[in-house]
């Protein structure tokens, strides 16, 4: 433009080139790197399904800037609330609190970045940053409310909420003997003894607790099935939990996850924690029960399995813990009832043998003594528990 | 934003095309061009529609001057506020199809220091097109100091993004 001014001698051009020239020089003369950080605060935040949480990205500056755009990185399954995620504000020097409020769609574990942008007066340039640490954000899925959950067939040692097949201290009746040394005068059951001529006491089922393991199955790449899996389990880790059972978890994968049963407040946390990190991992590899830690399923323990009956390797590993002895019951999540089949006669087709396998697969482990019931997310699932409880009874006597 | 940036464009389009005379149609085509181009780049976000939108309302205003009367054009401190104002709306319209939440201190600065630099540029422009308004000097002397005035500016703006 300058060149043309002189070639073209007109002055006029000079004038229209100057202010950009000198927008230029002045800028790139005043520019100096920003020295902007940034951090988010608080680090971690936790939520329920449903809530909103609140954070806030801190900058800090030692000099006056003039426009700071703080921008978060929101993952799927967070929303931002109040407008988008990304604010400018100016920076006079110091620190200044740039809030952000996020609604908590779905459960899962989720990072937040935070980004910086620092842009001097009229854009010449600008500087990209990123807050040292970003935001972990951990969501726990809406507990279904459970009144009951398939009991245990063998109780462990420590005092719990299942009554115990031994005899011993209890609450509940279990028989009458004869009065042996030793026994509490309390336990003597009068009107027998009365009837009988010689003293007899009351003998109690004790009060123990049980070991459940809650085996995921995240083969399947079906989100819906994962999704209710990790629904159920959390509804079934508290509420034993809540009972004093020790409850563990295995996630059978593509990657390999575990929990060691054990009792209290600090492993609902540590389960739901484990839950919420579940993902489906695509794995070609072969996996057995042999690759589960063997602490992970202790003897005696209920191993309740939530598996869309989708992938050959879980099915083999159910069906090995089972011819192990180990006390196993399985709620399918394939979630056939609310997945339509797909247009046309072959889509149609395809949906009745997909149907017709899992029903299949239902079957044969009913066969093997393993109760089942299908939970598509539709009703309660107090209510597919309920059938799972009354499965169990009639499995029993199968097996025995 | 985008309508502040169309209707400075439009303004410079106008006047370079009514300035063009045999040309007005060239002219005219160029000056819309670099409307379209602003356009565009407000309206998906572009980043380089503000720069090649500048350009080419700089190209047509240059190609009404050399096409034009000889004469000095004394709208052209004007022309060049009208451009600054175009290229300025026309980057922060770009910049905002990104959603973004300004603060009220961000934009009541930027809409004053974009107004200030145009009122700047215009004050520049008349500042330098003032000395033409006298009896014209021409010569080989004169056009070798311009051309060594141009090569120093570069040079200058050159220098300082090497060392920012």
């Amino acid at each position: 433009m300058l060149l043309a001014a002189v070639g073209l001698r007109r002055p006029e051009l000079v004038a229209v080139a100057a202010p950009f020239g000198l927008i230029a020089a002045v800028g790139l003369a005043r520019s100096a790197p920003p020295g902007v950080t940034a951090r988010m605060t608080p680090g971690e935040v936790r939520a329920i399904e449903g809530d909103r949480v609140s954070a806030a990205v801190e900058i800090s500056s030692p000099h006056s800037q003039w426009q700071v755009e703080v921008g978060l990185g929101v993952p799927d399954g967070l929303t931002p609330v109040g407008g988008p995620p990304r604010r400018a504000v100016r920076l006079r020097g110091g620190s200044t609190s740039v809030p952000f409020e996020l609604s908590c769609d779905r459960w899962g574990g989720f990072v937040v970045p935070a980004r910086i942008r620092v842009r001097e007066p009229l854009g010449l340039r600008v500087w990209d940053g990123e807050a040292a640490a970003p935001l972990q954000v951990r969501v726990h899925p809406q507990i279904e409310p459970l009144r009951q959950a398939p009991r245990p067939v063998r109780t462990q040692a420590s005092v719990g909420s299942d009554t115990s097949r031994t005899a011993g201290e209890g609450l509940e009746f279990a028989d009458l003997r004869p009065y042996q040394h030793g026994d509490r005068l309390r336990r003597v059951n009068w009107r027998v003894s009365a009837r009988r001529g010689t003293l007899h006491t009351n003998v109690h089922h004790p009060e123990r607790n049980a070991d459940v393991v809650l085996f995921l199955d995240s083969f399947a790449e079906s989100p819906v099935s994962l999704d209710l899996a990790v629904r159920a389990a959390s509804a079934l880790a508290t509420v034993y939990l809540r009972g004093r059972d020790r409850v563990g978890v295995v996630g059978f994968g593509g990657v390999l996850r575990w929990v060691l049963p054990s009792a209290g407040r600090a492993q609902t946390y540590r389960v739901l924690d484990s839950l919420i990190d579940t993902e489906v991992v695509t794995s070609y590899a072969w996996r057995d029960v042999d690759i589960i830690p063997t602490r992970t399923l202790p003897p005696g323990a209920l191993v309740l399995a939530l598996t869309p009956l989708a992938d050959d390797r879980a099915l083999a590993a159910l069906a090995a813990l089972r011819a192990r002895g180990f006390d196993l019951a399985v709620v399918d999540v394939s979630a056939t009832g609310r997945t339509p089949a797909s247009a046309g006669a072959v889509g149609d087709l395809a949906h009745r043998l997909w149907v017709l396998r899992h029903e299949g697969l239902r079957a044969r482990y009913r066969r093997l003594g393993v109760p089942v019931v299908q939970w598509d997310g539709l009703e309660p699932l107090a209510v597919s528990l309920a059938q799972l409880r009354e499965a169990r009874r009639y499995a029993r006597t199968v097996r025995s | 934003m985008l309508a502040g940036a169309l209707a400075a464009a439009a303004a410079v389009a106008v006047r370079a095309a009514l300035l063009a005379g045999a040309q007005a149609e060239a002219v005219a085509a160029a000056g819309a061009a670099g409307c379209a181009v602003l356009l565009l780049g407000g309206v998906t976000g572009w980043a380089g529609g503000a720069p090649w939108g500048v350009a080419a309302l700089a190209a047509a205003y240059g190609g009404a001057l050399a096409a034009g009367p000889a004469a000095l054009d004394g709208w052209a401190p004007a022309v060049a506020a009208g451009i600054v104002v175009a290229g300025e709306m026309g980057a922060w319209a770009a910049e905002l199809r990104t959603p973004l939440r300004l603060d009220r201190g961000v934009v009541v600065r930027r809409v004053g220091l974009v107004l200030g630099t145009a009122v700047a540029a215009a004050g520049a422009g008349l500042a330098l097109i003032a000395p033409g308004a006298g009896p014209a000097v021409a010569g080989p002397l004169i056009t070798a100091a311009g051309v060594a005035a141009v090569v120093a500016a570069v040079a200058v703006i050159r220098t300082l993004a090497r060392r920012a």
